[in-house]
């Protein structure tokens, strides 16, 4: 609004000052048309006089006269009358003024008595004779004239200043209206943008440059805007690449070093698994021998059913899809599971919401992915608790990482009451090799290739997970109507 | 008779011709195994010579291809090879590729492979090829019971 200040500011002081030009020339113009009124009124009353004044003189002489003049004036409140019989000298008017009665002419002046008072004094000439001639003087203080100026001095003040003070807020009012008002929008607009606000816009009407200005600021705010958006939309799939990629590079380093374990690790595994059989049907060893046979072999056998997984990771085959019913598929699941669940004390049950959903999805590898999760979900949970599986069907949009519009997608949710995942773990759990199992528990492959198997489908995976109060993963594949 | 710990011979890979079994009365099957692993092929030998085979014994790929190229040559002295026991992966010369040649050569004899964790291309190639593929680490027990059956189905038998 400064500038409006100042704009009006200048405007108004330009003001201001013609008024107070208009209000100095009306006052001067006032106070002289005052005076010429005096002046007039008193020739006229003068010569009127004049006539009667002279019969008097000539008839009674100087008394004749200012009874005369006493009698037509007396009344007359200010206004005093006097009558200058010729020749007299006492008080005489100056020099100018003579002239001006010897000419037979009405003369003027301003007297100033003793107390300071100023009066307007007309001379009016009364001739007499030949050669001889009076003078009747009337006079009248100016403090009438100087009431009359303050008067008109004090009246033209106040409209001025009443004028002056209108102007001024008239000023102000259509000055933040037609320029503070959209000077301030468009300055915290750019304010806005310069923090980084893109989204606002100010849509201005104005036919003005300042709308033109509003219009162009929008303009560059939609230029920045998709700039943006189009730089975001680019670091992110750039990112998603990359972490694809290093995921990928890791799987792939995971699938050669398992790939080359394993074939080095089976001839030795049959060895051992070949020997410690055959120890275990020595028949004449002695039981502690057959017990230590029987040891090697379970755990030559654990061993190989490892080294199976890392394969089974290593060479996954990409998924051969067809139309798959989900609730189907969680039956099943929960047959091959249930002696598992049972072992561990856990029921296994459907819901919250168990709806009819179809999936593009390979029958084999979704069986992995229910299975992975379900056993997750069992050894997370104490015994006595109960690890729910839910279906549905629903509108989605993938995440930033998979990229994609919002589709239609079917969803298996795994819900479970147990540990909980610990926040720093939540972004891990998806990496080949991390677990929070004990030694020997697991291998820490099971989610990555659930993830892996999932993302190759299309789908993502949801994770949500507290300490304690247990976790919830959502499965989401391509939907089949 | 089953093969135990007592009954096998002090091993050397150099003198698998003529093997410790060709002492058994001819006239057993004869099996023709090769492996490059002394240790996997002892055990084996022990318990096919266990179950009462000949068991002849190649060390690495090009002994087995030289033993395979004698027969397809008629120079084999001992007999006809009735069932052929063959490690995947072995210096020299990769078995999948020895069984091709071989039946390309037009003899059918039954082959079982032996590898570790064999790829599904492995399996799908020896299934091609007729030839029984065992997935190491397998059971003694499993490869067997499987020799046995191929010879009965070739009609002949252990003695």
């Amino acid at each position: 609004m400064r500038l409006t200040f100042k704009l009006v500011l200048a405007l108004w002081l330009g003001f201001c000052a013609l008024l107070l030009l208009n209000a100095v020339h009306r006052v001067r113009r006032e106070a002289e048309l005052f005076e010429r009124d005096m002046r007039q009124d008193h020739a006229r009353l003068g010569r009127a006089l004049a006539p009667a004044v002279a019969e008097a003189w000539r008839a009674e002489g100087d008394e004749g006269a200012r009874r005369v003049l006493g009698r037509a004036v007396g009344a007359e409140g200010e206004l005093s009358a006097r009558w200058r019989p010729p020749g007299a000298d006492e008080a005489r008017p100056a020099p100018p003024i003579v002239d001006e009665l010897g000419a037979g002419r009405v003369a003027f002046d301003v007297l100033v008595d003793a107390e300071g008072g100023r009066r307007l004094a007309t001379y009016v000439p009364v001739p007499l004779g030949p050669e001889r001639a009076g003078v009747v003087e009337v006079s009248e203080p100016l403090a009438a004239e100087y009431l009359y100026i303050r008067t008109t001095l004090r009246n033209t003040l106040l409209l001025t200043t009443a004028t002056a003070v209108f102007a001024c807020v008239a000023a102000l009012a259509v000055g933040g209206w037609l320029v503070g008002r959209p000077l301030s929008a468009l300055a915290e607009r750019a304010r806005r943008v310069g923090q980084g606000d893109l989204a606002a816009r100010l849509r201005s009407r104005r036919r003005d440059e300042l709308g033109d200005l509003a219009r162009e600021l929008d303009a560059m705010c939609d230029r920045l805007e998709a700039a943006r958006d189009r730089l975001a939309l680019e670091t992110g799939a750039r990112l998603a690449a990359l972490e694809q990629l290093r995921h990928a590079d890791r799987l792939g380093t995971v699938g050669r070093l398992a790939a080359g374990l394993a074939h080095e690790l089976g001839t030795p595994l049959n060895v051992v698994l070949g020997r410690a059989t055959l120890i275990a049907r020595e028949a004449a060893a002695p039981a502690a021998t057959v017990k230590g046979a029987t040891v090697i072999i379970e755990q030559a056998q654990r061993m190989t059913a490892l080294v199976r997984q890392l394969l089974d990771f290593a060479r996954r085959r990409g998924p051969q899809t067809c139309r798959l019913d989900l609730r189907a598929a969680v039956t099943h699941a929960f047959a091959l599971l249930a002696p598992l669940a049972k072992k561990a004390g856990v029921e296994l049950a459907t819901g919250p919401r168990l709806d009819e959903a179809y999936a593009v999805a390979d029958p084999a590898q979704l069986q992995q992915v229910l299975s992975n999760l379900v056993v997750n979900a069992v050894q997370a949970t104490p015994p006595g608790g109960c690890v729910l599986v839910g279906v549905s069907a629903e509108r989605a949009r993938p995440p930033a990482d998979v990229g994609g519009d919002e589709g239609a997608y079917a969803r298996v949710d795994v819900v479970d009451r147990g540990v909980g995942i610990a926040p720093d773990d939540l972004g891990r759990i998806f990496e080949p090799f991390f677990t929070t199992k004990g030694v020997g528990e697991g291998t820490g492959l099971g989610l990555s290739v659930t993830y892996g198997i999932v993302r190759e489908h299309g789908g993502w995976i949801d994770v949500e997970s507290r300490p304690g109060a247990g976790s919830r993963f959502s499965v989401f594949l391509p939907g089949a109507p | 008779m089953r093969g135990t710990l007592d009954t096998l011979p002090d091993y050397d890979p150099e003198t698998t011709l003529p093997p410790p079994y060709a002492a058994l009365p001819p006239g057993p099957a004869q099996v023709l195994l090769a492996e490059d692993d002394p240790a996997m092929r002892e055990l084996v030998a022990v318990a096919l010579a266990g179950d009462g085979y000949r068991v002849l014994e190649a060390a690495d790929g090009l002994a087995f291809a030289t033993r395979l190229s004698q027969l397809i040559f008629s120079e084999w002295p001992e007999g006809p090879i009735d069932v052929i026991v063959s490690d995947l992966r072995m210096p020299t010369f990769n078995g999948l590729d020895i069984v091709a040649a071989l039946r390309d050569a037009g003899v059918q004899t039954p082959v079982v492979l032996m590898t570790a964790f064999p790829s599904d291309e492995t399996r799908e190639r020896a299934r091609e090829l007729g030839a029984v593929l065992f997935d190491k680490p397998f059971e003694l027990d499993d490869l067997r019971a499987c020799v046995t059956r191929l010879l009965q189905a070739k009609g002949g038998a252990p003695h």
